[in-house]
């Protein structure tokens, strides 16, 4: 092959690649997203309908009005090219064409919001981790369910979802009878394209019409017409149905946590679940946060210690201070310790000391789990792993994202347990 | 041919080989496994004592590392989850049990006496049974599991894994253990105050008395149900309808079946530890009476199996809470085989009376009692070299103003004159706010030797008795702990003070509060709509008191040494992260950070 045909070729590549990710995300933005706040399921709209960019699902701003606003407290004030989110004294601002949110002391919080015409969508993930909320999307008869819930609310995504199937049918109803009662485009107008012109994380606003009802199928010539249209000579042979995918084997996952601003929050998760979890701690960690250490010792927890690596020496110095330290605020020393970035002579001197370091099989510093796509990625890594592993989640990890991961996981069978001096792994 | 053939079977080199390797395989992997498990044996154990506590309680892990530390010893303790104890609706442990993994432990025992630690406080009630409270609910024997072919009895699991460390004569045993308290615990496996108080009074009910010559376990049972009279079902004889309509025949049946199993239990321990000087055993009773109730035949058949010499480090102790605290001080004192002149004074004229009805003893006899087990000389108070100043109730209360001078004169005298003190306030908090604040404003709690005053009688006593002997040993015999000693004396010190505060000013209105929120002080909901508002109003009640005992310690001189008279300045002091370990406001635990003056 000559060098012109490679590049061709190349280009070619390239170019199926951009396709099959530009319907990928066309497909995905045809799925209905619903929203409910608390138990209320809100009326289902084209134009404040969640949506998924950059791997952030995004809600609209406006559904902090009426009885949201009144049920969780939680208003939104549009000014100009911004949208402040706030209750009580709590607050984040959100400016158009400004990549992230402020709060009142200057804290900021990535990604920023995203205007589509007149609405502004911020990303779920940020408003409930920062009101204390959590929120989930969960597989529902007609899309997907978003539902944001104080973290207080005992019933599960599951749980709900089903007990929510009258008001979701309900919204979904007066949807298509919406969709309905749009006239239909004149014959002369050229069909809207199935994959539009413009990128797919940023439509035009007002133009996307992701809505169409999964059962009612769409053909390229008329996306928004109840009836399917084929050729009127060609033979329908229906598709055997798909072959249903096993279900995923149950793992145990040993889990091991870094203690951080949010693990407050995150053993708030834990807890509801009954689940515990090794958290390893670093010097400054283990400076600040007594009450959070006591609560974890008195509870059940795990306690490690976080240490980076260096001269063995030294490392074993850090680990013995650090140990210290929590022996003063639980009254007991711990032998599980993380030397990130050990290399062996480091470890073994560290095993020499007698502490015990996890192997995880999965995860990393680097591994977030921030937003619900980023806890399905991580519960379709930890199906591929052996029936017992250790996971170490020593990324950005807030609220949200562990209760969604800790949600499905659950739902599949997965059991979790703290990574202990007897884990062998 | 047939002669190498004949060689190759008398010398199958081959598999001896490969046996070899297996073996040597077999045991790389038994010392890999060993050295993952309990690599401690690697240290120096001649200071350590290795821990199993009765549970997770202030009394049982912040009270014992303090007083160890105070007198140069460390205290090693298995993971917490381990002995852990959850109320019901809090959350279990990682074993999805409530109480404490007892294959662990015992296993934990085993392989830190393997290690080559020689020192251990044992609870029989943990390795048994789980945790005090658990015990309380056992009503027959309980198999442990430590594998699939590994099954047995709790005395055969005791002789499997804690009398071979007994074998080796440099070890040496202190195990506790408890009698069963007259009611069961609220908040545990569905014990309200309905339960607790109809047991409570069924226990108490007068049972017949057995002659000396009967006291065996089978008659002790036999006359469990009955009244005195022999034939009257002991349910009968409560006044009480309520109390009756709360006995339902099961409840009684666990009742029973409880007491039974821990008498066996500590029976069958008692004769197992016959044979080794090296095991002592400490039987307490706590929430109990004097009168001839379910307890009385079970409390004079131990007697009689134990006998009175509560010196041999073997007997039955008035209190529970302050046994683990007692083998601290006991393991000072054969440590440095030193006996203790000590003389006592009692200020406030009740020593002879009962102060409540939860003490089985007189102040006067509990205090004889730890003297003699402390193997202390009683003399005068010009002969002593330790003063005991016990604060009772007071004999004439509209004297109390007169007996709080007399009290505090007298400790100021005592510092004045460097006489080495302990202060015993025993007084189960009768004299209120007043005793609490003329000490605060005139005695620099820093220069005693040791102070409690919490809890009733029996456990206070225990608590300033084992405080006072292992401070005092150490000083008087060692103090090579240096600073970290000191230190530990110092939060040690302020834990005490900063509990009775607890008690006395913050435990009650913090309940008031909860009330309010319809919320149980004894066992408040982990998913509680209030948890963040609950430490919110806990740290408002707490920290003014917190500051007025930080206020006694902080800029004074803390006693570090008796020949010549040493004393370290307290340069900063503070209470922080307040819990409570158990979800409920009787126990309060929290960190105590202390910056001593660098000698």
């Amino acid at each position: 092959m000559s060098r012109g045909q490679r590049i061709i070729a190349a280009a070619f590549c390239v170019l199926c690649l951009f396709g099959l990710s530009r319907a990928a995300a066309s497909q995905q933005r045809e799925e209905l997203y619903f929203v409910a706040v608390e138990t209320m399921v809100l009326p289902l709209s084209g134009d404040t309908m969640p949506f998924w960019d950059d791997g952030y699902l995004y809600i609209s701003g406006d559904i902090f009005t009426g009885n949201v606003r009144d049920t969780t407290g939680i208003s939104r004030a549009k000014i100009q090219n911004s949208m402040l989110i706030y209750r009580g004294d709590r607050c984040l601002l959100f400016q158009k064409d400004v990549p992230y949110a402020k709060d009142p002391e200057e804290r900021t919080y990535s990604p920023g919001l995203i205007c589509r015409g007149d609405n502004f969508f911020v990303p779920a993930y940020i408003v409930a981790d920062y009101f204390d909320m959590l929120y989930s999307t969960t597989d529902v008869e007609h899309g997907k369910l978003v539902w944001l819930r104080s973290d207080s609310f005992v019933m599960t995504e599951r749980a709900f979802a089903k007990a929510a199937t009258f008001q979701l049918n309900t919204a979904y109803q007066e949807y298509v009878a919406a969709l309905e009662a749009i006239p239909e485009p004149a014959p002369e107008e050229p069909p809207a394209p199935s994959v539009p012109d413009t990128p797919p994380d940023k439509p035009p606003p007002n133009t996307e019409k992701p809505v169409t009802p999964p059962d009612k199928p769409v053909t390229s010539s008329s996306p928004n017409t109840d009836k399917p249209v084929t050729p009127p000579d060609e033979p329908v042979t229906p598709e055997p149905p798909p072959e249903p995918e096993p279900p995923p084997e149950p793992k145990t996952v040993y889990l091991c946590l870094r203690g951080g601003d949010v693990t407050a929050s995150l053993l708030d998760v834990l807890d509801r679940y009954g689940l515990f979890a090794t958290v390893f701690c670093d010097e400054a960690f283990l400076s600040g946060n007594g009450d959070l250490l006591r609560r974890m010792a008195a509870t059940g927890y795990r306690i490690g210690l976080y240490v980076p690596s260096g001269a063995p020496e030294t490392v074993l110095e850090r680990l013995e201070a650090c140990n210290l330290l929590l022996l003063r605020t639980t009254m007991e020393k711990t032998r599980l310790a993380f030397v990130d970035g050990a290399d062996e002579e480091v470890s073994r001197a560290v095993w020499n000391a007698g502490f015990l370091c996890p192997r995880p099989a999965l995860g990393s510093a680097d591994t977030p789990l921030r937003t619900s796509r980023q806890a399905a990625a991580l519960l379709d890594a930890v199906s591929q792993q052996p029936e017992a592993f250790s996971l170490w989640l020593g990324g950005t990890v807030s609220r949200s994202g562990l209760n969604t991961f800790l949600s499905d996981a659950l739902e599949i069978g997965h059991a979790f347990r703290p990574w202990t001096e007897t884990t062998p792994y | 041919m047939r002669r190498r053939k004949k060689q190759h079977r008398k010398f199958p080199l081959r598999p001896i080989l490969v046996g070899v390797i297996v073996l040597l395989l077999a045991l790389i992997a038994w010392e890999l496994a060993q050295r993952r498990l309990y690599p401690e044996r690697f240290r120096d154990w001649s200071r350590v004592i290795a821990y199993v506590p009765l549970d997770d309680r202030t009394d049982n892990l912040e009270d014992v590392a303090y007083a160890a530390e105070a007198s140069g010893w460390e205290i090693v303790m298995p993971p917490r989850d381990w002995f852990r104890t959850a109320l019901d609706g809090q959350p279990r442990n990682e074993n999805g049990t409530p109480y404490g993994n007892r294959e662990a432990l015992f296993q934990w025992v085993r392989d830190m006496g393997r290690a080559g630690c020689q020192t251990f406080i044992l609870s029989l009630d943990q390795l048994f049974s789980g945790g005090l409270v658990h015990s309380r609910s056992v009503r027959e024997t309980w198999p442990l599991t430590f594998s699939k072919r590994a099954t047995m009895g709790e005395i055969e699991a005791f002789r499997k894994y804690v009398l071979p460390v007994a074998k080796n004569p440099r070890n040496r045993l202190y195990l506790f253990d408890s009698l069963a308290r007259l009611s069961p615990t609220v908040g545990y496996r569905g014990i309200g105050e309905a339960e607790y108080y109809a047991l409570r009074e069924y226990g108490m009910v007068p049972r017949p008395v057995l002659p000396d010559k009967d006291l065996t376990l089978q008659h002790v049972f036999s006359l469990y149900p009955y009244a005195g009279d022999r034939h009257t079902p002991a349910e009968h004889a409560l006044e009480k309808e309520r109390f009756r309509d709360a006995l339902t025949p099961e409840l009684l049946e666990m009742y029973l079946g409880v007491r039974r199993r821990k008498l066996t239990l500590t029976d069958e321990v008692l004769s197992e530890i016959q044979a080794y000087d090296n095991v002592q055993l400490l039987i307490g009773v706590d929430d109990s009476s004097n009168r001839e109730n379910i307890q009385y035949n079970e409390l004079r058949y131990l007697r009689t199996r134990i006998g009175d010499d509560v010196s041999s480090g073997i007997a039955v102790m008035a209190g529970l809470d302050s046994l683990a605290r007692l083998f601290v001080g006991r393991i000072a004192q054969e440590a440095y085989d030193y006996r203790v002149r000590a003389s006592v004074r009692y200020v406030g004229g009740t020593e002879e009376k009962h102060s409540s009805e939860f003490d089985l003893y007189t102040l006067e006899d509990v205090v004889k009692l730890h003297l003699d087990f402390f193997r202390a000389e009683q003399v005068d108070e010009k002969d002593a070299e330790l003063q005991f100043l016990v604060m009772t109730a007071p004999e004439n209360p509209e004297q109390s103003g007169a007996y709080i001078e007399e009290l505090v004169s007298t400790l100021e005298r005592n510092l004045a004159l460097h006489i080495p003190t302990v202060l015993n306030e025993a007084s189960n908090n009768a004299y209120g706010d007043a005793l609490e604040q003329e000490l605060l404003k005139r005695v620099p709690f820093a220069a005693l030797v040791a102070y409690a005053g919490k809890y009733d009688q029996a456990n206070v006593t225990g608590a300033a008795f084992a405080m006072g002997f292992s401070r005092y040993l150490y000083l008087r015999c060692d103090a090579s702990g240096g600073l970290d000693a000191d230190a530990a004396q110092v939060r040690q010190m302020a834990n005490s003070m900063a509990l009775t505060e607890y008690i006395l000013h913050t435990r009650d209105p913090l309940n008031a509060y909860l009330k309010s929120l319809n919320l149980d002080t004894g066992n408040i909901p982990p998913d509680t709509p209030y948890r963040t508002q609950i430490p919110r109003k806990l740290s408002e009640l707490f920290a003014p008191e917190c500051q007025k005992v930080c206020g006694n310690l902080r800029n004074t001189e803390l006693l570090c040494g008796l020949s010549p008279w040493a004393t370290r300045k307290i340069e900063s002091v503070s209470i922080r992260d307040y819990l409570f370990p158990w979800n409920r406001t009787f126990e309060l635990s929290f960190t105590v950070d202390v910056s001593l003056e660098e000698p």
